[in-house]
């Protein structure tokens, strides 16, 4: 390779891990979503994980972790290598009540433990991603996760997408969770839309080097959301 | 005089535009700069943020001042407190700011860049670090951190030259450098395979160029540079890259016979085999037989009064030894 001769033992240069992008999918699965509607969210969710996992830049830097909400808050898939995610991706069905506060809760103490984790092997990571989708009402008081989680994006440690699903979505509750950002309203059934922009992303910021401002696609937006 | 002779620094350094960058089409935004001034040696190298366009900008003027400055400055400098090195340091980056503002009508957040340089007289250094990077320093086959990257949560995070709290940001080191043979500065896209963010270490490979600098011609160890930055460690990252050395050089008379030919005639500045005999012959007698009067080095060579003398005039720039 070289006519000089001089040339670095491969083996003396370091493996440094690819810096991560944590995203955390909060997903109502209550009663409400039941039929086309969850079918739909299932697809759109097993398409973006799969979409990243095929990604050249991507598969190295995302990490998903779903927790749904449908009677009670469960974490579903942890945070993990894309790749291995993508090979065995959870089914999810749709019952019960929508305790919006536990799933929240829940995904916030992931985020955190999966930062704590990455610091701990030396790890770099982006601004972990949150993305909240309901298509109702919370059935309980949403105070301590919409505090937790407006602390966490007024100081820029965390990036918040909700978005309502249906007519029935209460977006003024949304929005207490995203003080920066208003919520989106999904057009129609518009999943697979939406997971793509998602996929895209979360692929411009596995990219991003230090004073990368990440702009995200807001053309693209307007394909599956409304204000 | 002793027998070893201690030749000036010696600077190598590369750039290289990352991957996303060629992808993208858009310019390397590292850049490198050195200065020599006397025995003081100074090298600087900057990382343009990504997302302005005209970082680059910044990085070349800044490290080109900073190093100009504390260069011809150091003896003034190196005496002072930390503090008030910190100060220098901020003034000069407020005037650089000025005048590319000035010169290019934009505002001074364009010209968003990291920093970090050394400067050294081979006893003494001076050194400073504004955001990502690495500054490490060799101490014969071991390398070690001086200064790491600062990334606060995020790896797409890190301050500027331009960032509003400097005295806070702005990094500075000093010392001897008395048992230090050479500092190397890196940008974060070579440090993804030179340093271990994990166990804040410096790989091998950055010894092994060191060795390379102290063994070889400078063009010849550049170009090999290059070649395993674009080949190797560009593959590693999707970032630019550079990296830049300066290497101290202590050889005896006796280690100097057997070094490459090409490389001891560019270490002894001869012309031709006739200029690099007669200069090691006029070494010889002041290194090993302790003789600095001219007459009497002329009488042990063979060689007129008048060569031996440009021979020293020679040799007196080349090293850090007293040469009378």
């Amino acid at each position: 390779m070289n006519e000089t001769g001089l040339i670095i033992n491969q083996q003396d240069l370091i493996d440094n891990p690819t810096p991560r992008v944590p995203v955390c999918l909060v997903l109502d699965c209550s009663g409400s979503m039941t039929g086309e509607p969850i079918q739909e969210l299932r697809d759109g969710v097993e398409k973006f994980i799969k979409e990243l996992a095929d990604n050249e830049y991507a598969k190295d830097s995302a990490e998903i972790c779903l927790v749904t909400f449908g009677g009670e808050a469960r974490c579903i898939l942890d945070f993990e290598n894309i790749e291995r995610q993508s090979e065995n991706i959870p089914l999810f069905a749709a019952s019960g009540n929508t305790p919006m506060d536990q799933a929240v809760n829940l995904a916030l103490d992931k985020l955190e433990e999966r930062k704590q984790n990455y610091k701990d092997s030396g790890v770099d990571y982006y601004q972990p991603w949150m993305v909240l989708m309901t298509d109702g009402q919370p059935t309980e008081n949403i105070s301590r996760s919409t505090l937790r989680t407006q602390d966490l994006v007024n100081k820029d440690l965390l990036t918040v997408f909700p978005l309502g699903i249906g007519n029935e979505a209460d977006m003024n509750e949304l929005a207490r969770y995203s003080p920066k950002r208003s919520p989106l309203k999904l057009k129609g059934l518009c999943f697979s839309e939406f997971f793509e922009w998602l996929s895209k992303s979360v692929e411009k910021v596995s990219q991003s080097i230090p004073g990368d401002k990440i702009e995200l696609d807001s053309e693209g937006i307007k394909e599956w959301a409304t204000l | 005089m002793q027998n070893i002779v201690k030749f000036s620094s010696r600077i190598v350094g590369s750039t290289v535009q990352g991957r996303l960058h060629s992808k993208n089409n858009i310019e390397c935004q590292d850049r490198i700069n050195t200065y020599k001034s006397g025995k003081v040696v100074a090298i600087a190298l900057s990382d343009g943020a990504g997302s302005y366009a005209n970082s680059a900008l910044g990085a070349e003027e800044i490290t080109k001042r900073i190093a100009n400055n504390f260069c011809i400055n150091f003896f003034k400098i190196v005496r002072r407190s930390k503090s008030d090195i910190k100060k220098r340091v901020i003034a000069e980056i407020n005037r650089t700011l000025k005048l590319l503002h000035n010169n290019h009508s934009l505002p001074k957040k364009e010209f968003s860049c990291t920093l970090l340089f050394v400067v050294s007289d081979g006893n003494r250094f001076i050194a400073g670090h504004i955001g990502d990077g690495v500054i490490g320093r060799f101490s014969r086959n071991k390398i070690d951190v001086l200064s790491e990257p600062e990334n606060y949560d995020f790896s797409n995070v890190t301050c500027f030259i331009t960032s509003s709290n400097l005295l806070k940001n702005l990094r500075i080191y000093r010392g001897s450098s008395k048992f230090y043979d050479g500092f190397v500065l890196m940008s974060d896209g070579s440090t993804d395979s030179l340093y271990s963010k994990k166990n804040d270490k410096l790989s091998k490979s950055l010894v092994e160029i060191k060795k390379w600098t102290q063994n070889y011609p400078i063009e010849m160890v550049n170009i090999a540079l290059e070649k395993n930055m674009k080949e190797l460690i560009r593959l590693k990252t999707h970032d630019d890259c550079s990296l830049i050395m300066a290497v101290k050089i202590e050889k005896s008379h006796h280690q100097m016979r057997h070094l490459d030919k090409d490389f001891l005639m560019e270490l002894l500045n001869a012309k031709n085999q006739l200029s690099l005999k007669n200069k090691m012959k006029v070494l010889y007698q002041i290194c090993n037989n302790n003789i600095q009067n001219t007459k009497v080095v002329a009488k042990k060579t063979s060689l007129s009064t008048s060569t031996v003398r440009s021979h020293k005039n020679v040799l007196k720039s080349l090293t850090n030894n007293q040469i009378g």
